[in-house]
């Protein structure tokens, strides 16, 4: 694995999408858009990280993230994850609903400037229904997991 | 509030008893979070409703609630301003055992349709 060298000998953290590259896998824009990078994926599972900003769409008053931010966060990374797969393949990147949130905990709310670092775990598709679960880390602070069922539209 | 008068517009509230509530509310075509959700095809973000029941139950209890748990929030059809400008969101709580939170039930639904469905635990005052 030439990445896996990479990031042995110099330590940086190379991401697969990240920036502008990222509308290459979701549908969502400013101000509604959750994923910062695709930092990695390898078979059914991915990672991703966003940064909270002040002008996040999700920042309440008290300068936290609010909680169904960290849900769109994570069905946004799904989302991201789905559309790198069909990337990949020289597919379009489909438009995924969120279809039931299942199991969600929140531990703790985010505050301006964390680093959400999430994991996705994608199940198998049936008839254009995913389970993915995620589980969002600050640091190595466990903030937010759940279950997800997103379901894919034909555009 | 994060989309109160930004999302929605409460156009009546019906207090049934001090913890079952109906909101009415109308959805806002012009939001600011259309732009992106999606371009050229406004649908209602499906945790904007989430949030959108955790203000009516703020509005209901007249405290700020932390958003614990969702133990199953199913979205049952697509909501759009266009599809449903005027919703009912009916929520319904009960304190938990020691009363650091509520057990929620709530509804987003017009004449015709449920949108969502959820059930889950709303802590009070936590993380304020």
């Amino acid at each position: 694995m030439v990445r896996g060298v990479f990031v042995f000998y110099y330590h940086t953290k190379i991401m697969l999408y990240q920036g502008e590259d990222i509308k290459k896998l979701i549908p969502q824009r400013d101000p509604i858009m959750m994923v910062d990078a695709l930092v990695s994926a390898e078979g059914d599972v991915c990672q991703t990280e966003l940064g909270v900003r002040e002008d996040n769409f999700f920042i309440e008053e008290d300068q936290l993230l609010s909680e169904p931010g960290l849900i769109e966060h994570i069905a946004q990374s799904a989302s991201a994850f789905a559309g790198y797969r069909c990337v990949v393949k020289g597919e379009p990147a489909p438009v995924g609903y969120i279809g039931e949130v299942k199991k969600f905990h929140c531990y703790r709310r985010p505050a301006i400037g964390d680093v959400l670092s999430t994991t996705i775990t994608m199940g198998a598709e049936v008839n254009g229904i995913t389970i993915i679960t995620g589980e969002t880390k600050v640091n190595d602070e466990v903030v937010a997991d759940t279950q997800m069922k997103i379901f894919t539209a034909d555009e | 509030m994060l989309l109160k008068d930004k999302f929605y517009k409460v156009e009546q509230e019906n207090i049934l008893t001090p913890l079952h509530g109906v909101y009415l509310i109308a959805l806002l075509p012009d939001a600011d979070v259309y732009r992106g959700h999606f371009p050229h095809k406004p649908v209602c973000p499906g945790v904007c409703n989430i949030e959108t029941i955790r203000e009516c139950a703020e509005m209901l209890t007249g405290k700020k609630l932390f958003m614990k748990t969702i133990k199953q929030c199913r979205l049952t059809a697509v909501a759009t301003p266009q599809v449903c400008p005027l919703l009912d969101v009916n929520v319904m709580l009960t304190p938990n055992a020691d009363s650091s939170a509520y057990i929620i039930q709530a509804r987003i639904a017009d004449a015709e349709t449920t949108y969502m469905e959820l059930k889950g635990e709303f802590a009070i005052n936590m993380n304020k």
